[in-house]
């Protein structure tokens, strides 16, 4: 064989590789199979039924900057998953949905229309670098909604956003919610228009729906209202309880969050003052029976940092805590799929109504490890140590939200329903948001609330698909048990130490012999060894999980191998005699 | 023919356990690994029950192994001439290639087996997603196989075992780092839409995409195309082997 015919055999090959790679990428795209449990990469069956039920042809517009994004490899993947999934949605819909992709490049007739459109682009800060475009325009007839930039930070979102926006393009008319709340870091009043909402829940019930403010004088409800949410309001006139006592009466739908001891207000300097801790008699005409206590739930107790001897620990604080879905009740169809739980900050509890006329269903119940306390007195409760010091735990569930049908005489073919929670916290962003990532389901939950009390179901499920956050358990409950012991053998120890500490004090009052500057020594001594005890028993969590690390060092690296090579060492002296055997020498 | 071919592969697998460097290879392999995941990737600290950590530094650390592995699959026959005997054997060709190339494939699937310790634990520690953990091993043995046939290409035109490695080493990052802006910056600058075309070559975001649970049926191409030529590269060179003209 020739040189020049073998590089010709190799070079046809190799083309032919190269052009078969470019013609799959882009014949295929990002076809394939998604192998995850939690299904992320894989339209969910209710994004199908909502793009099989989507009756008016949807165009969407997805703007990529093909060329600029291989600067930034992270942005670059999310675009090619974001039109993966986007070619999901148009091959899953038959036609109904057409989806068109435009590469943006610089300075190009594409940007300026994507800037026309409101869409961003991604620029790192202070950089010289092209400006990506990664977002989505969607039109059908005249409505258009877009997705200005896909944020890959909320990737686990891609496909409710994508469908939620599908689904905005299709409604009639979006849903009027009523607010009626006192509290301006969930939503800002404004007399002249609609409320300026703060909390992202409140951002993100205004961007699916209609906010209308319910002023502290209001004095007749706006028509056609579906929902009306009522968040720690200000006190109520008897004219304004009539008005919304009518309201349930003919068929509306509320969702009350109620807290006898608010922490984002008396954070906010609002103080307990500024509202009310109860609906006075609304709260019989529609059958909720509030406790006036704060309930403390040291199985849910989420981590918080305390300042202990000067010490900046994380502990659990049984104050903040998470119902988890096993809390759930499980025929609630709006808490299904939500994973995460939802996080509760100082709430109270409900009681059962003993009035057979009201249809009561608790929906979420704290763990059978709870305490509760009067709500003046939480502010003692603040450090973490202080409630384990005083920890005296129920072992019975409490109900902190629960759906009630009031019964009426009006025979409307729509009942008026209440959705009761315990808490108005629960609705900051501190308590279910890290930097932007959910660590709890609160919106969720209030946002599939919301769909179902105004018969709005299309959502749910999507809203929860997100992944699962498959926590070490184990390493979990080691620092959780770990916690529980330092917090205890801290207080043992504390006690001890102010003991020596006033012992110290007396005795040096009493003069300058020698006597008493031996026992201060001693003394003294024992104070040191108290404060060195106090400090290993804060070194012990780090210590417990070092050791966890240490032993999976010491089992997958090191005794694996060791065990290779001895195996290796076994059998080749084995052979090593076999062969001397056979020549004789053995 | 299958009992040559199994003959064969039986034959170069078991010099690798004549003498310590298939044990200790392995051995170094897994100790690296792990140790890299755990305190490089802080498999811990991160507090999700899954291989991510390990995973992800794979395309580099098999990048240092495989090669290894591979140099000195023709570069010992080369250099003590057994070359010659095996191509007067009345062995075919693809035979001796593949017989070759799946006894140092089984070697690399040994040491990722011997790295199973770890997923178990991962399970005892937290509830793993096991299915997008044997994905990520499958990703794994995938890049392998592709550094595999590079090192094998071009272990047979030289005897120098080295030199053969480095090579190698740069002809897999090369695959790497096709991906990288970079690189592509740099290519975009020649012209002709050069770093968008490398960009697709680049095996690095289908790794990544692999290894969360993500397989595209492309990329599967990919691999298959770029394992399938490389054997091929492989029955080429020693066909100019055979006719002396490397």
């Amino acid at each position: 064989m020739k040189l020049h015919t073998a590089i010709i055999k190799i070079f046809f090959p190799l083309a032919l590789v190269i052009a078969i790679i470019f013609a799959s990428n882009s014949i295929l795209g990002g076809k394939g199979f998604d192998i995850s449990q939690d299904k992320l990469f894989t339209l969910d069956k209710s994004t199908k039924q909502i793009i099989s039920n989507s009756k008016k042809p949807v165009e969407i517009d997805f703007f990529f900057s093909k060329q600029a994004s291989t600067q930034n490899p992270q942005i670059r993947q999310y675009g090619h998953r974001v039109r993966d999934i986007l070619r999901q949605f148009a091959s899953a819909s038959n036609g109904t949905i057409l989806l068109k992709e435009i590469d943006v490049n610089q300075f190009s007739q594409q940007e300026d229309a994507a800037i026309a459109l409101g869409l961003l682009p991604y620029n790192d800060i202070g950089s010289s670098l092209e400006p990506i475009y990664l977002g989505a325009v969607f039109k059908s007839g005249n409505k258009i909604s877009k997705i200005p930039y896909f944020d890959p930070q909320t990737s686990d979102m891609l496909e409710y956003e994508i469908a939620k926006s599908i689904i905005n393009l299709q409604k009639e008319k979006q849903k009027t919610i009523g607010i009626l709340s006192g509290q301006n870091w969930f939503i800002e009043n404004n007399p002249n228009g609609a409320p300026k909402p703060i909390a992202q829940i409140a951002k993100s019930i205004a961007e699916e729906n209609i906010l209308i403010n319910l002023s502290q004088d209001f004095a007749n409800l706006p028509p056609n209202l579906d929902l009306i949410m009522i968040v720690q309001p200000w006190a109520l006139s008897e004219a304004q309880q009539n008005l919304l006592s009518q309201y349930i009466a003919n068929g509306g739908r509320a969702i009350i969050c109620l807290d006898p001891y608010s922490n984002i207000s008396v954070d906010n300097d609002l103080g307990n003052k500024h509202y009310i801790q109860n609906l006075g008699r609304l709260e019989k005409e529609w059958g909720i029976v509030f406790s006036n206590e704060v309930l403390m739930d040291k199985k849910g107790a989420l981590p918080v940092h305390a300042n202990i001897n000067g010490r900046l620990n994380i502990m659990p604080q049984p104050l903040f805590f998470n119902v988890p879905p096993q809390n759930f009740n499980e025929k609630t169809e709006f808490l299904k799929g939500l994973k995460l739980g939802i996080n509760f900050a100082s709430p109270s509890y409900l009681n059962v109504p003993d009035d057979q006329k009201f249809q009561f269903t608790p929906i979420l119940f704290s763990s059978n490890d709870n305490m509760r306390i009067e709500s003046q007195k939480v502010s003692q409760y603040e450090s973490p140590q202080e409630v384990a010091n005083f920890w005296e735990g129920e072992d019975k569930q409490k109900i902190i939200a629960a759906l009630i049908k009031p019964q009426t005489e009006m025979k409307n073919e729509k009942k008026g329903m209440v959705l009761v929670i315990a808490d108005s916290d629960f609705l900051a962003d501190s308590l279910y948001s890290d930097d932007g990532a959910q660590i709890a389901d609160n919106e969720n939950f209030i946002l599939n609330s919301i769909d179902y009390l105004s018969g709005d179901q299309s959502l749910y499920q999507l809203r929860a698909k997100q992944k699962i956050k498959r926590n070490f358990t184990k390493i979990d409950s080691l620092k959780n048990a770990a916690q529980s012991q330092i917090l205890e053998k801290q207080g043992v120890l504390n006690q001890e130490l102010q003991t020596i500490n006033q012992q110290i004090r007396e005795l040096s009052l009493q003069g300058d012999n020698a006597e008493t500057q031996n026992q201060l020594n001693i003394l003294r001594q024992n104070a040191l060894e108290k404060r060195a005890e106090l400090k290993n028993l804060n070194e012990g969590i780090a210590n417990s999980i070092n050791k966890v690390k240490f032993i999976l060092i010491a089992i997958c690296a090191i005794i694996v191998p060791l065990i290779l090579l001895l195996v290796w060492g076994i059998f080749y002296n084995k052979r090593q005699k076999i062969g001397l055997m056979i020549n004789g020498k053995f | 023919m299958k009992s040559q071919l199994y003959t064969l592969l039986k034959r170069e697998f078991k010099s690798y356990f004549q003498n310590p460097i298939g044990a200790i290879y392995i051995s170094l392999y897994v100790f690296f690994s792990v140790l890299i995941a755990i305190q490089i990737g802080q498999l811990i600290e991160f507090n999700e029950a899954s291989l991510y950590s390990f995973f992800e530094f794979q395309p580099y650390i098999l990048l240092l192994f495989v090669p290894a592995l591979g140099m000195r699959i023709w570069s010992e026959d080369n250099k003590s001439g057994t070359i010659d005997v095996l191509l007067s054997l009345p062995i075919k060709d693809y035979q001796l290639i593949l017989g070759k190339y799946f006894a140092s494939l089984l070697i690399c699937l040994i040491a990722l087996i011997a790295c199973i310790p770890l997923w178990i634990s991962i399970n005892f520690l937290g509830k793993a997603d096991n299915f997008i953990a044997l994905g990520g091993f499958i990703s794994c043995l995938m890049i392998a196989s592709i550094y595999l046939v590079i090192s094998m290409a071009i272990s047979m035109v030289t005897k120098n075992q080295i030199i053969a490695y480095l090579i190698s080493l740069l002809f897999g990052f090369l695959f790497l780092a096709s991906g990288m802006p970079i690189v592509i910056n740099m290519l975009d600058g020649i012209g002709f839409n050069l770093g968008n075309l490398f960009a697709q070559i680049s095996l690095l975001d289908d790794f990544e995409n692999m290894i969360i649970g993500q397989f595209s049926y492309s990329a599967i191409i990919k691999f298959i195309l770029i394992i399938g030529f490389g054997l091929y590269i492989n029955f080429e060179f020693l066909k100019l082997k055979r006719w002396g003209h490397i």
